[in-house]
């Protein structure tokens, strides 16, 4: 409780300070109040096109984050049990992890096109990092529970109770780990796929249009419903997983 | 039956077992009783296959085996009724609770996350465990470490009665262990 009076204050602290820093400045065209951010905010969501710009990226990149979640959840298994597989996703994953974001979105846009760009740019981002945490996890929880496994063996469960009580109680950490760095990350990639490639009818489209006209407001206003969008979205994620790990793994 | 012929077993180029021949009869009890170190526990690996020998044969006929490892082995989020459920084929949780009631666990003990219980009470899950599963020939590595004197005896009368008419290896250190 006492934390979270703590940022809060802190919360309250910065936000002053930019409200007294953007008064002193006194041009809205570089800083604009958090007032005035919140009455644009405001407007935005009179409108149907911010609705709908919202659900598209939304759909976009929700969709490519989730499409990766499970395919790292497919291959991951395979990649431990096969040292082949292994072998041969392994330059894959290297390369999309050492790659800029902005010549990945070029090159999806070039080989995509715009309609599935931020989509696959926030599966690219996602995959690897989420593919390469459950592979670890899955090796060290070999090594780590081995004890349990030889257990299991010896009292002959099925695969799925050995997957129930073993594997996924090893694995959840580290997943849910990495769907949380992921959930942040897939937002600035997608968003900034948008930007870049032009997606119509997205959050991207509108930050891009603020760049054009210079318009500030606009800029922080559609940042902050990018912020909120994803913050509930990986609340929400984060619950069901929760729910779903309790009611199906420690129950 | 439980036969090993000339069995072989090293590790790192340390031999630990050297042609090691033996018929354990699977009506009673056989008890190793050898200082640490010299290959007790990798008998039952190796009879349990979880070891394979580096040569020889251990052959095994018409057992149904189970075992009570040095390490207790549980699932420490499930209560202690539950980690005995999963591995036997009862559907009677009350037969569960009477076993573990029988080795001196309270019916609040049986019901807590066996990660909350003492290293005792937790030895005592895992003996029961290994006694309710369906099995001809039991192995039991250390069975009692850890137990003070009554929960001991408590645990040895349990066990006396489920190896009954069976057969069993009991590896320890501590004579005192017999049943």
């Amino acid at each position: 409780m006492k934390t979270k009076i703590q940022i809060f204050l802190a919360v309250v602290f910065w936000l002053a300070v930019w409200q007294v820093a953007a008064i002193l400045i006194d041009r809205s065209i570089i800083l604009c109040t958090p007032i005035d951010v919140l009455k644009t905010l405001y407007e935005f969501t009179l409108k149907p096109d911010f609705w709908t710009a919202v659900l598209t990226s939304f759909t976009r990149i929700v969709g490519g984050f989730l499409v990766a979640v499970a395919f790292a959840v497919l291959t991951a298994p395979l990649s431990a049990r096969f040292s082949a597989v292994r072998t041969l996703l392994a330059p894959v994953i290297s390369v999309i992890k050492v790659t800029p974001v902005a010549s990945l979105v070029i090159f999806v846009l070039f080989v995509a096109g715009v309609s599935l760009l931020s989509g696959l740019v926030t599966f690219l981002i996602v995959y690897p990092v989420v593919y390469t945490n459950l592979l670890t996890g899955i090796m060290s929880a070999r090594k780590s529970e081995r004890q349990l496994f030889e257990a299991a063996a010896v009292y002959k469960w099925k695969f799925s109770r050995t997957l129930r009580y073993v594997y996924l109680p090893a694995l959840l950490p580290q997943f849910i780990g990495a769907v949380r760095v992921t959930l942040g990350l897939c937002w600035k990639a997608g968003t900034a796929a948008e930007v870049i490639g032009g997606s119509g009818h997205s959050l991207g489209e509108m930050l891009y249009y603020s760049k054009v006209y210079f318009d500030t407001r606009a800029l922080l206003a559609v940042t902050t419903s990018i912020i909120i969008v994803s913050v509930l979205f990986e609340k929400i994620f984060i619950y069901v997983l929760d729910v779903l790990a309790k009611k199906l793994v420690y129950k | 039956m439980i036969k090993l012929i000339g069995v072989n077993k090293s590790y790192d180029g340390e031999s630990v077992l050297k042609g090691l021949s033996v018929e354990l009869p699977d009506d009673d009890i056989t008890y190793l009783t050898t200082p640490s170190g010299s290959g007790k526990t990798t008998i039952l690996r190796l009879i349990l296959g979880l070891e394979k020998p580096d040569s020889g044969e251990i052959i095994i006929q018409n057992a149904k085996l189970t075992a009570v490892f040095q390490e207790d082995r549980l699932i420490d989020f499930l209560s202690a009724v539950k980690n005995v459920a999963l591995c036997t084929n009862t559907h009677k949780p009350r037969h569960i609770e009477e076993a573990l009631e029988r080795v001196g666990l309270t019916e609040e003990d049986i019901k807590k996350p066996v990660r909350d219980l003492s290293g005792g009470q937790a030895r005592r899950v895992a003996l029961v465990r290994g006694m309710e599963t369906d099995f001809t020939f039991a192995l039991l590595d250390e069975p009692f470490k850890g137990l003070d004197e009554k929960n001991r005896q408590l645990a040895q009368r349990y066990i006396r009665e489920k190896l009954h008419g069976k057969g069993a290896l009991i590896v320890t250190h501590d004579t005192a262990d017999t049943i």
